[in-house]
């Protein structure tokens, strides 16, 4: 390769010194038929007729060197064109070298690669097998340890399989019904219990509240209506200290009169001054009639003359016009009135006499 | 004690505290007697028992557990005879009892004395068909028939279970049927369906109308009775009737399913319940509580010590009647009381 570096260099500058002297060449001829023109000239101008043929001879000899120097141009260019060829085949003569060499120092290198590479797999390959071996080792210790512990168990259990198959077969299905609390059985009930007595009670709230709304709250309304139109109607007029006087009372007494049951009555305080309302106070049992008389002066009196009897029909009756009168009235609820009259005829009735000119207490009527 | 074998039986016979049990294989296919009625007295078993068609026949007592494979038969068929086990029965098979055959008022309906067998812990089987027996604990099993009996506790069948002339705490099954006069301990229970109520015959032929009263409302009454005893009725008996149409009572129950993933199962049951006629319930407050801590002291009872034993009869005579007491000592103690 290096011959031919020096045959081409050789030649190049063989080449280049060639075209050199040819272009010296060149120029010495157009130098001289520069000189011939001007002599041409000069002889033209000298010589007339001789022009034409000197001037085709000039022509011919400037075709002549035209020629000579197309000539030499094709050499030139074909000597660049060898040069540039020369200078390619060397150019891929040295890219040649360079590409071996470095195929030459890669393959070396994948070679060096290739061999640590397959190292490292037998490395890993050595080392899997040894995993394998002990892996295969344990299972086979597990499988003939297992084989010793179930031919021992077996051995146990065909000893005792009675007392195994009593255990599953009796013990076990008992003991998983008797580890069910019966609470659990109790629980529905338990549930419906309580839902029904929340229930209850909330109904019977409901119900309370509407007897209070409708049915005692109007009566405590009456009663206070009661009260006060007793009051209004039963105003004391003219009341003078001393005067023993009688209001509108259900009155129970017993045969002998020792006891007295006063539903209502009202009390005249001693100083009462004329047109003071009396007082209306509810009274329980009372020792004697003479009790709830008004002033100890008709209580005395009371005392000394009060005589109980029964009721003769027509007081009776007389009693049970007057409550009616009443009831027309307003003075007294009407749905009472059968209540009144039911009382007036099923019980023994007594009238007190003897404490003052007129009725005795015993009558509810007009004043 | 001897321990005769006879054929494929053994029988046992007089006293023992050791516990039976198959020591060899060759003996499981063996059925074991206990046999009051022989020379030797009545059996007194010390211990618990296992075997297969245990038969028990005439007095006698087991003070432990008797867990049976297959039938257990238990005979107290003739006059004065009593067994007494304070450990409770437990087959796969059916129980038995066989009793004298005598009508309703001399059963223990009409004297509690009157017992057949005395069972303190739990009866658990297949088909039981218990007779003139006190139980102190559960009766469970597919099918269940009680016959003059008192459960202090609750009967729990998965099929059927009949209730006659018995009285029971609560029960808990699909088909219930009450024959003649019952009694329940408390109100509560629930089935499938709603319960029939038949009239019973008894075994001298006389005929009884199905009738259930609540005890807590009799038990105030003189004479306490345990059993409902129409030829006699309390002073309350009329407070204490339960009445089919106002107190069992159908609602829709929902209950978890089988596994954790399961759907819950929605399902109609007759609930036996008070709480919608019972007003005064603070009168029976007292009752109950009483029954309760009776029953409580009977759970511990094996757990005191003896003066702690004493002293829990005496808290249980204070609170029980005559004839819930008679029950409960006789439960607890191992001494049999008059």
């Amino acid at each position: 390769m290096s011959e031919g570096s020096c045959n081409c260099g050789g030649q190049i500058a063989a080449l280049e010194s060639m075209i050199s002297r040819l272009d010296d060449r060149i120029q010495v001829i157009e130098a001289e038929m520069a000189d011939v023109a001007q002599a041409i000239r000069e002889l033209g101008g000298h010589l007339g007729g001789k022009i034409d043929s000197t001037n085709n001879h000039l022509k011919v000899v400037q075709a002549e060197v035209v020629a000579v120097g197309a000539a030499l141009l094709a050499v030139k260019t074909s000597t660049e064109d060898g040069f540039a060829a020369t200078q390619r085949l060397q150019e891929r003569q040295t890219n040649a070298m360079v590409q071996l060499d470095s195929v030459k120092t890669y393959t070396e290198a994948v070679a060096l690669a290739r061999k640590g590479a397959s190292f490292g797999k037998e490395v890993d390959e050595r080392f899997n097998k040894a995993v394998e071996g002990i892996v295969l080792n344990r299972v086979l210790y597990d499988k003939h340890f297992g084989a010793i512990l179930q031919e021992f168990e077996e051995k146990v259990r065909a000893i005792g399989s009675h007392i195994y198959s009593i255990w599953e077969e009796d013990f076990s299905p008992l003991e998983k019904a008797a580890r069910v609390p019966t609470s659990a059985y109790a629980e529905v009930s338990f549930e419906v219990d309580l839902q029904r007595l929340a229930s209850r009670s909330a109904q019977l709230d409901q119900d309370l509240e509407m007897i209070r709304t409708q049915h005692l709250d109007p009566l405590v309304a009456l009663d206070g209506n009661f009260v006060r139109t007793v009051r209004e109607t039963y105003a004391i007029d003219g009341a003078v200290e001393g005067d023993a006087y009688f209001v509108p009372a259900v009155v129970v007494l017993t045969a002998d009169a020792a006891e007295v049951t006063v539903d209502r009555c009202a009390v005249a305080p001693s100083d009462a001054a004329a047109g003071e309302i009396a007082e209306l106070e509810p009274m329980g049992r009372a020792p004697a009639i003479s009790a709830y008389c008004a002033s100890p002066a008709a209580r005395e009196r009371v005392q000394r003359d009060c005589r109980t009897r029964p009721m003769t029909e027509a007081e009776k009756a007389q009693l049970v016009a007057a409550i009616k009168r009443l009831a027309e009235r307003g003075l007294v609820s009407p749905r009472l009135v059968p209540g009144f009259v039911q009382y007036v005829g099923g019980v023994q009735m007594s009238m007190v006499d003897g404490a003052l000119e007129g009725r005795g207490v015993a009558v509810a009527g007009d004043r | 004690m001897p321990e005769i074998v006879e054929g494929d039986r053994i029988r046992v016979t007089g006293r023992s505290d050791t516990c039976f049990f198959p020591r060899t294989e060759r003996e499981t296919n063996y059925s074991r007697d206990f046999d009051g009625r022989t020379s030797d007295g009545p059996f007194l078993l010390g211990s618990s028992v296992y075997g297969r068609s245990l038969r028990f026949t005439g007095r006698g007592e087991c003070h432990g557990i008797v867990v049976g494979r297959g039938d257990v038969r238990i005979d107290v068929s003739m006059l004065g005879e009593r067994q007494r086990f304070r450990g409770g029965l437990f087959t796969n098979g059916s129980i038995d009892v066989a009793v004298p055959r005598t009508g309703l008022r001399d059963s223990l309906v009409g004297d509690i004395k009157n017992a057949s067998l005395l069972v303190r812990g739990d009866v658990v089987g297949d088909n039981i068909h218990l007779r003139n027996t006190i139980v102190v604990g559960n009766v469970q099993g597919s099918n269940v028939f009680l016959s003059s009996c008192v459960v202090f506790g609750a009967a729990v069948a998965s099929e059927q279970l009949t209730l006659s002339a018995s009285s029971c705490l609560y029960y808990h099954s699909r088909l219930l049927t009450f024959e003649g006069p019952c009694l329940m301990l408390q109100a509560m229970g629930d089935s499938a369906v709603r319960p029939s109520f038949v009239p019973l015959e008894d075994g001298e032929g006389e005929a009884w109308s199905p009738e259930v009263l609540y005890y807590p409302v009799i038990r105030r009454d003189e004479g306490h009775p345990l059993g409902n005893r129409p030829w006699a009725p309390s002073a309350s008996a009329r407070m204490a009737k339960l009445y089919p149409a106002a107190d069992w009572v159908t609602v829709a129950t929902e209950t978890e399913g089988r596994t954790p993933d399961a759907a819950p199962v929605s399902s109609d049951r007759t609930i036996l319940t008070i709480a919608g006629r019972a007003l005064n319930l603070g009168a029976l407050q007292i009752g109950v509580e009483q029954m309760a801590a009776l029953l409580k002291i009977s759970f511990e009872f094996d757990h005191y010590s003896d003066r702690g034993r004493r002293e829990a009869l005496a808290r249980v005579r204070a609170v029980t009647t005559d004839e819930e007491y008679w029950v409960f000592a006789n439960a607890l103690e191992r001494e049999a009381l008059a």
